[in-house]
């Protein structure tokens, strides 16, 4: 089951409407600066964001945490107000985090996903951009936003417009796209994009095909000379070596590692942790 | 010398090949066949481990990089069938990295390793050295 594509039952979907119009509400009251910013810290609380941490494939570490929606975010039926609001709180949960971290000392990077059209449309794009600046100048090094459903023939001046922008406010800025499109890689590698991937949870059809897709993708992006590759939502064991041995550098989903509630600290993973499960089953 | 001894030690027995390169299966399946030897084929782990319980094969020849169910976790499964059978893991590496995936296998019970490409006398003399 795909963690960002998951079916909802009727109970699911009113949960989730109440909790957008909750989010709304409080986006509609805060306007301006310290308002947006204590707005995003009730956001962070409420909007109960999961986890999923991201490996490092070169570094043989879960470095980062990559922002999922609430576990009862229906994204493909929200309407686009509650997408909007749905970015919102992500980034607003990924800065209620970073907060801790600070004090707690502790070391990683959250990955923070926003939708094109959030950026896209002046309203959202102006109360994303004052919760953006909510991020703590010493916080910012430990933020990535990843730019997601990007339409598929972003204007070279919007992409490069919209990282210009957001790289004031983390350390790099990621785009995700989808797999087996055809993807300009140059004119993102331009833009200031720091790592192209893809998601492949969920996906219709072999097994086969998608690793044909894979290894065609890590072949393209590192003609566009693209500086880091990333696969989110990697559902199996054979995917995720498939993956590794195309290059990609940082992988996430259920194949290495499942959603954690809160961020915590960067841990050593290597490739044998992959095959943990087989090693603690052991030799007959 | 040891590619005499699998020539002898091979007449009449059962190899599973699990490949998802339908070329590497058949390059083997013409190595096995003049060694006189049966010959079943699987192209990909599901259905390698399926067919290793129908067929009880005496050697297995495995690749690592595959879809529905990689080698690794095909060696692990077929290992819990069976402690005796003979699993040789073979791996050409990725198209851009090799993450040593042949060490795990020998750890998850594989009996011998190759590096693809390979010479037919390499595959004979391993399997006459484990038979």
């Amino acid at each position: 089951m795909s963690l960002r594509g998951k079916n909802y039952s009727p109970e699911e979907q009113a949960e989730l409407e109440r909790l957008c119009g909750q989010l709304s509400e409080i986006f509609a009251r805060a306007s301006y600066g310290e308002d947006i910013v204590k707005a995003a810290r009730i956001i962070g609380e409420i909007s109960q964001c999961a986890y999923l941490p991201l490996w490092d494939t070169k570094r043989n570490a879960l470095t980062t945490y990559l922002c999922l929606p609430p576990a009862h975010a229906p994204q493909q039926k929200l309407s686009r107000q509650g997408r909007m609001t749905m970015d919102l709180g992500m980034l607003g949960s990924a800065i209620a985090e970073l907060e801790k971290l600070g004090r707690d000392g502790k070391k990683f990077f959250i990955v923070c996903p926003v939708r094109h059209e959030t950026l896209y449309n002046q309203d959202s794009y102006k109360k994303y951009h004052m919760l953006c600046q909510g991020v703590a100048q010493e916080q910012r090094k430990f933020l990535i936003l990843l730019m997601t459903h990007l339409q598929r023939d972003l204007p070279k001046t919007q992409a490069y417009w919209f990282v210009a922008t957001l790289k004031n406010y983390c350390q790099q800025i990621f785009a995700e796209v989808p797999l087996g499109q055809k993807t300009d890689f140059l004119s993102l590698r331009n833009a200031g994009i720091d790592a192209v991937g893809v998601s492949i949870g969920g996906r219709d059809g072999s097994e086969q095909e998608t690793i044909r897709l894979l290894n065609s993708f890590s072949a393209q992006a590192r003609t566009g000379r693209i500086p880091a590759m990333f696969a989110l939502e990697v559902p199996t064991l054979s995917l995720a070596t498939s993956a590794v041995c195309a290059g990609f550098d940082c992988l996430a989903g259920s194949a290495i590692h499942g959603a954690v509630k809160n961020p915590d600290n960067i841990y050593r993973y290597r490739h044998e942790d992959l095959f943990a499960g087989l090693f603690e089953r052991g030799l007959p | 010398m040891a590619v005499d001894s699998a020539g002898h030690a091979l007449r009449d027995r059962k190899v599973l090949i699990i490949d998802d390169d339908e070329v590497i299966r058949m390059a083997l399946r013409g190595i096995f066949k003049k060694e006189n030897c049966g010959v079943v084929e699987a192209g990909n782990g599901n259905a390698g481990v399926s067919l290793f319980r129908q067929e009880k094969p005496d050697i297995v020849i495995t690749d690592i990089l595959m879809p529905d169910k990689e080698g690794l976790e095909t060696i692990s499964e077929i290992r819990a069938c069976d402690p005796h059978v003979k699993i040789i893991a073979m791996s050409g590496g990725g198209s851009v990295r090799d993450m040593g995936f042949l060490k795990l296998a020998g750890k998850l019970g594989a009996n011998g390793t190759l590096h693809k490409p390979f010479r037919p006398d390499e595959i004979l003399s391993l399997i006459g050295r484990l038979l």
